[in-house]
């Protein structure tokens, strides 16, 4: 029973530290969405839940659910974890499903500049292998990611070129370097590349139209859309693997709330790897800092205002 | 294992929901302006009135009005709308005259979350 404790006295931390709640995904004006496909540029209290199914190749659809969480602990820093567990339904053979490998991730926002809209955060990334289920593609090797990540809104442009200043980009690099260079996978060996992923977010804000540059009358639910198109890039780079990329073209739309987002996007495979037709993906995050500000969604540590 | 760090996990927030004053509410965004965003108006205008989407927290909220030469038009203190938290009015100097204004304002919601913005509006006599 003793050990339990913690279960209350976490949550009464929390709260007895927060005076005044940060914002997430802001530069100034700019508020940033949680992008699908690719990682965001800031670091908020976060939970997110994406929902997918695509057709790997012809012969085979994976079905998915993603859950990620952060948790802010400074201002600018904070670690999170994720979880996946998928459904992978091969045509003419038996199904399985299982949970991915565990991931976790240290993240600090290095640079915050409201007046230009940027953001940039740096990030280390870690799936620890021989977590999850090999049935459903969990490697047996652990992978370390480090990765810089960056935003920029365009609200900097002058007055004749208004009409983009509701543009933004995301996007950002990654690393992957596998612990070790080989490993075994149904009975065989199978090598480790290294391996470059790399993400851009084009979007356009409507919230940000409405109120920043021309009210345009626009009503719910559409004063709170923002289109984009995401594209995502993972290149194997060495051991017998270098040009196998895969890339996909994610066009979409995100709806903020107040406590939470809601997204869908198509994920159009851009070469012959990288998937057979269509697929879809949804989105639901919600804003821990604005559901919590004073607990759950506060910095463990941070300066009185 | 994975089940158990679930069930950690849903009495945590299940803890902070019921120790958070503040729980559920969010930034205040701004909803609609008058003079509107980026709208042309025809007549000296006495008040900027700004509406957000939530509660804001007075004495914490600015906005300034500048002409194009970057003077403040303010003629007083920002006050809430009566009845109304979600609303600011800043009065204006009297007889403005023809020009482009710009609006800077920074709201700050009960849940003491900040946001920020500014838009033009343009007045043509």
């Amino acid at each position: 029973m003793k050990s339990y404790l913690y279960l209350f006295w976490i949550p009464l931390a929390f709260w007895l530290v927060s005076f005044h709640a940060d914002a997430h995904g802001f530069a100034g004006a700019r508020f940033f969405p949680s992008t699908i496909a690719t990682e965001d540029p800031f670091v908020s209290d976060e939970l997110s839940v994406n929902v997918s199914s695509f057709r790997e190749d012809q012969n085979s659809r994976t079905t998915g659910a993603d859950l990620d969480y952060t948790k802010r602990i400074t201002r600018r820093f904070g670690l999170g974890f994720g979880e996946s567990f998928q459904h992978v339904n091969p045509d003419g053979a038996p199904s399985s499903s299982g949970f991915g490998n565990l991931g976790l991730s240290a993240q600090y926002l290095v640079l915050q500049n409201g007046d230009h809209e940027t953001l940039l955060k740096i990030a280390v990334d870690g799936e620890i292998g021989g977590t999850g289920n090999a049935d459903v593609g969990a490697e047996p090797t652990s992978v370390i990611s480090p990765g810089i990540f960056f935003g920029k809104g365009f609200g900097d442009l002058p007055q004749s070129m208004s009409w983009l200043r509701p543009l933004a980009v995301t996007g950002g690099l990654a690393f992957d370097m596998p612990l070790k260079s080989t490993g075994f996978a149904d009975g065989a060996i199978e090598r480790n590349p290294h391996v470059l992923q790399a993400g851009l977010a084009i979007e356009y804000s409507l919230p940000y139209l409405q109120s920043q540059v021309r009210d345009v009358g626009l009503g719910a639910p559409f004063d709170r859309l923002i289109p984009l198109v995401e594209l995502t890039f993972s290149a194997p780079l060495d051991r017998g693997q270098s040009g196998d990329t895969v890339s996909t073209i994610n066009p979409g739309v995100i709806w903020v709330g107040d406590n939470f987002q809601l997204g869908a996007e198509a994920i159009v495979p851009a070469n012959h790897r990288s998937g057979d037709g269509v697929g879809v993906i949804f989105q639901l995050h919600l804003f821990v800092d604005d559901l919590f500000p004073r607990s759950l969604g506060a910095p463990l540590f941070r300066r009185r205002r | 294992m994975r089940w158990r760090a679930i069930f950690v996990c849903a009495v945590l927030l299940g803890g902070a929901v019921l120790l958070d004053p503040v729980a559920g509410q969010a930034h205040a965004f701004l909803r609609r302006a008058a003079p509107g965003v980026g709208a042309t108006v025809h007549a000296a205008p006495d008040n900027l009135r700004l509406w957000f989407t939530e509660q804001l927290e007075i004495p914490l909220c600015r906005v300034e009005v500048v002409d194009s030469d970057g003077h403040s038009v303010l003629a007083g203190k920002l006050r809430m709308a009566p009845h109304n938290r979600k609303e600011l009015i800043a009065p204006l100097k009297k007889s403005l005259p023809a020009g482009r204004y710009r609006v800077q304002w920074k709201a700050v919601s009960t849940d003491r979350h900040v946001t920020h913005g500014n838009f033009m509006f343009k007045l043509t006599n």
